[in-house]
């Protein structure tokens, strides 16, 4: 498996995967932040009740929910068409891989990617928010939560999209199946929880550590058992599918 | 001649369609074995089979003595270098590049991966992007992959595909030499032309089944050439009765065995009628498959 993780780094070379995910931690990041800077906000700032760091986390998860699941979408789908233009699946397969040992390499090499990113992610709106002037301390528990289980999901859709890319060969399917995402996963954060947990794309809004009620915005616990049993569910299905591929005969 | 491939009753179905029908295979080690028939005609289904690539419906396949099963496979496919249906290669990448994805995969040797290239000629050409690649270079770098194991068998499918006449002429080269140099190479193409002047012994599918399999002498004795009868009188001869078409030289004569060409020299030569030359029609590969099939083939 380390090998074929290796393969699948090699792969990606001009494949531009770097350039995009930093494009989009960037463009996260900004949008995340960009209401720090208006008058309204900063006068919070210093307001330990007004909870400043909570409603910058509470925007990352919006902007974050809104461009995931389309980021993991076309790094899957970048990563699996080659093998669909190249031939990579009968290479590969007269090599000893079959399609489902690349399918899992495929995850586990861009999670390699992806990790850094998300984190950075994390740490350049929280770095937008002290730049802009946040006084009150931050409490790093919710933040390293959110990085955490942000990171998880999308490993989890990396893997969705990963399979669909190999099982249909039309790659705008896979994107736009990421598009669509994107707005389930936005407007699932206006839904109750009840509802989002039963919409995959709904948990970046269930692991939302912050939420507002009304005019306050407060940290919260998320529903751990409801996302790891989801995590859960999505590696019992991937483990599944990626060894069904392998019974497929192209 | 002890055989790289031998299959027994080799049958794939699809649903209530058999793409290859109780195939007996027998390629023979270090020739270059030329695996014809129609587009559709199971070659290709045959060739993934015979990597492990399809699993057959019925029947066995014996590779270098050994049965390919799912255990042996991954042991067996060290010394085959293969390149099925389309050429192989990343274009993002370079041919370099490729086949240094080829090297980490079988965990190859910098000196193999030099010499695959150098062997296609792609050594000046393998940094430029495989996107860039022509045609050509393509198919020789999809080589270049099937070769850097140093393989001894080579089953390569169509590989001449899409090729201008110098292309098809560089493959046609590059297989002899590799089969000179010992390499079992199976080759299939739909053109009978390609293979005809490179194949030592033929396997021919239509429908899926094999109609023939032998050397390119074999397969001529199938099947007995026109005669010419070169004579300035053929009205003199089609008077004694003779059956023949008259042409520009002569006489024509089809499906005529030697005795029988021995009678009608006799029967000209008492009834007075000139003879300038009696000889046999040139066959090309085709026109014996075409006899062969019936006029059934679609090449």
């Amino acid at each position: 498996m380390t090998r074929a993780v290796v393969l699948e780094l090699r792969k990606m070379r001009r494949l531009r995967t770097g350039p995009i995910v930093v494009l989009l931690v960037l463009a996260v990041a900004a949008l995340s932040s960009a209401s720090q800077f208006s008058g309204g906000t900063r006068e919070t700032f210093d307001d330990p009740t007004a909870a400043p760091w909570a409603a910058l986390l509470l925007t990352y998860t919006m902007m974050a929910a809104m461009t995931s699941p389309l980021l993991t979408a076309v790094l899957a789908s970048r990563q699996t068409d080659i093998e669909h233009a190249g031939a990579g699946w009968t290479l590969a397969a007269t090599a000893g891989y079959t399609p489902g040992v690349l399918c899992r390499a495929k995850v586990v090499a861009l999670s390699l990617v992806l990790l850094p990113a998300v984190a950075l992610q994390s740490l350049l709106v929280i770095g937008a928010g002290t730049a802009a002037g946040i006084r009150v301390p931050l409490d790093p528990g919710p933040w390293i939560g959110y990085t955490t289980l942000l990171f998880l999901l999308d490993v989890a859709f990396l893997a969705l999209h990963v399979w669909l890319a190999a099982t249909v060969e039309n790659q705008l399917v896979g994107v736009g199946i990421g598009m669509l995402g994107a707005f389930l996963a936005a407007f699932t954060l206006l839904l109750p929880s009840a509802v989002s947990r039963l919409i995959p794309w709904g948990y970046y809004a269930v692991i939302a550590h912050a939420a507002q009620d009304g005019d306050v915005v407060a940290y919260q616990s998320p529903s751990y058992a409801w996302i790891a049993g989801f995590l859960i569910l999505v590696g019992a299905v991937y483990a599944f599918v990626t060894r069904r591929l392998d019974r497929i005969e192209r | 001649m002890s055989a790289v491939i031998t299959t027994h009753g080799l049958t794939k179905t699809f649903r209530n369609q058999t793409a290859v029908d109780s195939l007996d295979l027998y390629v023979p080690q270090g020739v270059v074995y030329g695996f014809l028939g129609p587009n559709g005609s199971g070659k290709s289904t045959t060739m993934k089979m015979l990597l492990g690539l399809t699993r057959p419906t019925s029947g066995g396949i014996t590779l270098f003595d050994r049965p390919l099963t799912p255990a042996s496979r991954t042991d067996l496919l060290r010394s085959i270098g293969s390149m099925i249906e389309a050429p192989p290669g990343y274009g993002h990448l370079t041919g370099l590049e490729n086949m240094r994805i080829v090297q980490h995969m079988l965990d190859l040797a910098d000196t193999q991966i030099d010499h695959a290239l150098a062997t296609v000629r792609l050594t000046a050409h393998r940094d430029k992007l495989v996107r860039n690649y022509s045609l050509g270079m393509k198919q020789r770098l999809g080589v270049a992959m099937a070769l850097a194991r140093e393989p001894a068998l080579l089953v390569l499918d169509e590989p001449t595909n899409g090729l201008d006449p110098a292309g098809i002429e560089e493959i046609r080269t590059l297989l002899v030499e590799l089969a000179s140099e010992g390499i079992t190479v199976m080759v299939s193409s739909h053109l009978l032309d390609e293979i005809d002047r490179m194949a030592d012994v033929l396997g021919i599918l239509s429908g899926g089944k094999l109609i023939f399999q032998g050397t390119r002498g074999e397969l001529f004795e199938h099947s007995t050439p026109d005669l010419i009868i070169e004579t300035p009188d053929p009205g003199a001869a089609l008077a004694l009765g003779i059956t023949a078409t008259p042409v520009l030289e002569g006489l024509r004569l089809s499906g005529i065995t030697k005795e029988q060409t021995a009678e009608v020299v006799r029967r000209l030569a008492v009834a007075g009628v000139p003879i300038h030359e009696v000889r046999r029609v040139r066959q090309s590969l085709e026109d014996v498959f075409m006899d062969l099939t019936g006029r059934g083939g679609l090449l």
